[in-house]
């Protein structure tokens, strides 16, 4: 499922030292803290990590829709084509988002509008950034639904959402955001809430588009297991950082920093033994009071004195693979 | 019925009637959620039941359970006939069974301390006077991998993972011999996932509680299952040891749903040719004719959809709910187009 070989040279996204700050009644959670990450043309691009470490936060910075006025970037800078978003009034980024940005979320029963016939969900979204007579955007829709994998998309534009499967309207959802043949795509969790064999099919449309389109995608998931099915190079994100990044068969075949190792080996194996499955001690740290040197130190079963004290940057570990760990100092080897 | 099984079920059928009207209820159709199934749990051993939405695998969990009435077949546990025992005879089966849910947070009481949780079915059992029974909570806490202090916490100071030991805890209060664990890691990030995984592996070990593992995630059936049972629209499809199941899978159904689940290997994914299956799950109201399968089997031909298979032992242990699993095993009939 590999894509055409890329040209590093044509980043479309690229999100540098992003922080995406959150006020709660508990106090501030650095959410996004430093992220940096960016998405080359015609690249799909996972970005992976658990409940809380920040993924769609970084995701909907970029879109520029937090939840505002709690949620803000309080700094770093999200290049898109050449433009920086957190420097555009909100009236010109609303030209960018549904139209050469556009993000699929994972539950499609909350996203799409319950009350609207899915024909005119899409209808909408063609028509607020492209004005075209009604019938030709109806007609339109219906292309998307069967571009989508929806053959009978003439009898499914005319339904609410209620009335239709989870698959489907994940289906609806993907022809919404493709409405406007936006140039990258944000899919975040597009096939948690789906079963196993009606996710390969919404799969194989989303690596579909990228083959026909050459649309960049980026993958928000926690699911390691669609991030080895798409990807051509992961971002790992823990505790609001970017812990490791390189491309996807090096990520797993040589994981270099013990969070994305240990992760890959708790989970179990659907072709091999049965061994103890690793487990990470502990539990994901609170994003307010975050540890002080390596965020990962308190579960990290390498740890050494240095990681208490020292935070750690990105080490470059091989080509284009980077790791967010001590082990890769001299520092680190000489202890002890 | 030979002295290692525990729980026999023979020929299980459960239909939920759809009525219309309000005073006077008519039975339109029936959803018919479990058809026709027979499956044994042996003791100390888990059985894994895995299907997709709606394939009847939490409703097969509740009527060993007795949760809910069966509409036919038998089921037995510890060779005794408990198919249609009066709620007042269920004490027995209560006291040696156990269930474990999916959310963890809607399971908990709210407003409970962990000790009251995990207490409430040994006070209920009247298993002992209030000082045993906190020593027993204590002892449970400890099994589960929780501190004695937690025993006096309510269940929103735990995080997920914590609070699926506190649920895996109360379901061991009484020693029970079965547990039903319904998609008990589905709601859990991976990490913690594993490790109650291992958790429901040590107990196991530890007690010799067999379990019947609901989930619709194959990795994580594979991993804990003695045998599997895989369910489509009501129907077991195939079971059989765990192993030979996911090693040398014998339905369409099962061949496809192994090509086609994502594992964290890039490798592997790339080198597979998946079989996507068409279409939808279908209604369990008006299921397909013939086999239940035949609207989505990429192998599926004219007489798939007029005859209904009968489960065949294929291989000693293993069976196959397919007319044709042996022309397909033996390459004479290939996926149509």
């Amino acid at each position: 499922m590999k894509g055409p070989i890329l040209n590093r040279n044509e980043v479309l996204l690229e999100v540098k030292n992003l922080r995406t700050y959150i006020e709660t009644g508990a106090g501030l959670v650095r959410a996004v803290d430093d992220v940096s990450f960016d998405v080359c043309r015609g690249e799909i691009v996972g970005l992976v990590g658990e409940s809380g470490c920040g993924k769609t936060m970084a995701a909907l910075s970029v879109m520029r829709l937090l939840p505002e006025p709690y949620g803000k970037i309080v700094g770093g800078s999200v290049y898109f084509e050449g433009q920086d978003l957190t420097k555009l009034p909100e009236e010109e980024m609303r030209k960018i988002r549904g139209n050469k940005i556009s993000i699929i979320f994972q539950d499609p029963l909350t996203a799409l509008n319950p009350i609207m016939k899915v024909g005119d969900q899409i209808v909408e979204a063609i028509v607020s950034h492209h004005p075209i007579d009604e019938s030709a955007a109806w007609q339109r829709a219906i292309n998307l639904l069967q571009s989508v994998g929806i053959p009978d998309g003439k009898v499914i534009a005319e339904q609410y959402p209620f009335r239709i499967s989870g698959g489907m309207r994940q289906r609806v959802m993907i022809a919404i955001a493709l409405a406007c043949n936006p140039t990258l795509l944000i899919a975040d969790e597009p096939t948690t809430n789906l079963d196993v064999s009606i996710q390969a099919q919404i799969l194989e449309v989303i690596s579909d588009i990228r083959r026909r389109t050459g649309t960049s995608i980026l993958l928000i998931t926690h699911n390691l297991g669609l991030v080895a099915w798409l990807c051509d190079r992961v971002f790992v994100m823990y505790a609001g950082k970017i812990v490791e990044q390189a491309p996807t068969e090096e990520l797993f075949a040589n994981p270099a920093h013990p969070y994305t190792e240990l992760l890959l080996k708790s989970i179990p194996k659907l072709e091999s033994s049965k061994e103890k499955l690793e487990t990470i001690e502990g539990e994901v740290p609170n994003l307010i009071r975050v540890p002080p040197g390596c965020r990962f130190h308190p579960r990290c079963p390498y740890v050494k004195e240095v990681c208490k004290k020292v935070e750690p940057t990105l080490f470059n570990v091989n080509v284009e693979h980077y790791a967010r760990c001590l082990k890769h100092t001299a520092e680190y080897r000489l202890e002890q | 019925m030979t002295e290692s099984v525990l729980v026999e079920v023979k020929n299980l059928v459960k239909h939920f009637p759809i009525t219309k009207g309000i005073i006077f209820k008519k039975n339109v159709a029936s959803i018919r959620a479990v058809d026709d199934i027979s499956f044994e749990v042996e003791r100390g051993k888990t059985l894994g039941l895995v299907g997709e939405s709606g394939s009847g695998k939490s409703t097969t969990g509740r009527l060993i359970l007795r949760l809910l009435d069966p509409t036919s077949g038998t089921i037995k546990f510890d060779g005794s006939d408990i198919t249609n025992l009066p709620e007042d005879g269920l004490k027995d089966l209560r006291r040696r069974t156990g269930i474990v849910f999916q959310d963890p947070y809607s399971s908990l009481d709210p407003r409970k301390r962990v000790v009251d949780i995990i207490a409430e079915p040994l006070v209920i059992a009247k298993w002992g006077g209030r000082r045993k029974i906190v020593e027993r909570v204590y002892e449970l806490l400890g099994l589960v991998g929780l501190r004695r202090e937690d025993a006096y916490k309510y269940p929103h100071q735990f995080s997920g993972g914590q609070r699926q030991r506190i649920a895996v805890a109360r379901a061991l209060a009484l020693s029970p011999d079965l547990i039903v664990a319904d998609e008990p890691v589905s709601a859990l990030d991976v990490s913690v996932q594993a490790k109650i995984i291992n958790l429901f592996s040590t107990i196991q070990k530890e007690l010799g509680v067999a379990y019947l593992f609901i989930s619709h995630d194959l990795s994580v059936v594979r991993y804990i299952s003695d045998k599997v049972a895989v369910m489509y629209l009501g129907k077991i499809v195939e079971y059989g040891p765990s192993d030979v199941i996911f090693e040398e899978p014998l339905h369409p159904y099962t061949k496809s749903l192994l090509t086609v689940v994502p594992v964290p290997n890039p490798k592997v994914m790339r080198s597979r040719r998946p079989t996507l299956l068409r279409g939808e799950i279908p209604s369990p109201i008006n299921p397909p004719s013939g086999c239940r399968f035949h609207t989505r089997c990429p192998y599926a031909i004219k007489t798939c959809s007029e005859e209904e298979p009968q489960i065949t032992q294929a291989k000693p242990n293993h069976y196959v709910l397919c007319l044709f699993w042996k022309e397909i095993e033996e390459g004479t009939l290939t996926p149509q187009n």
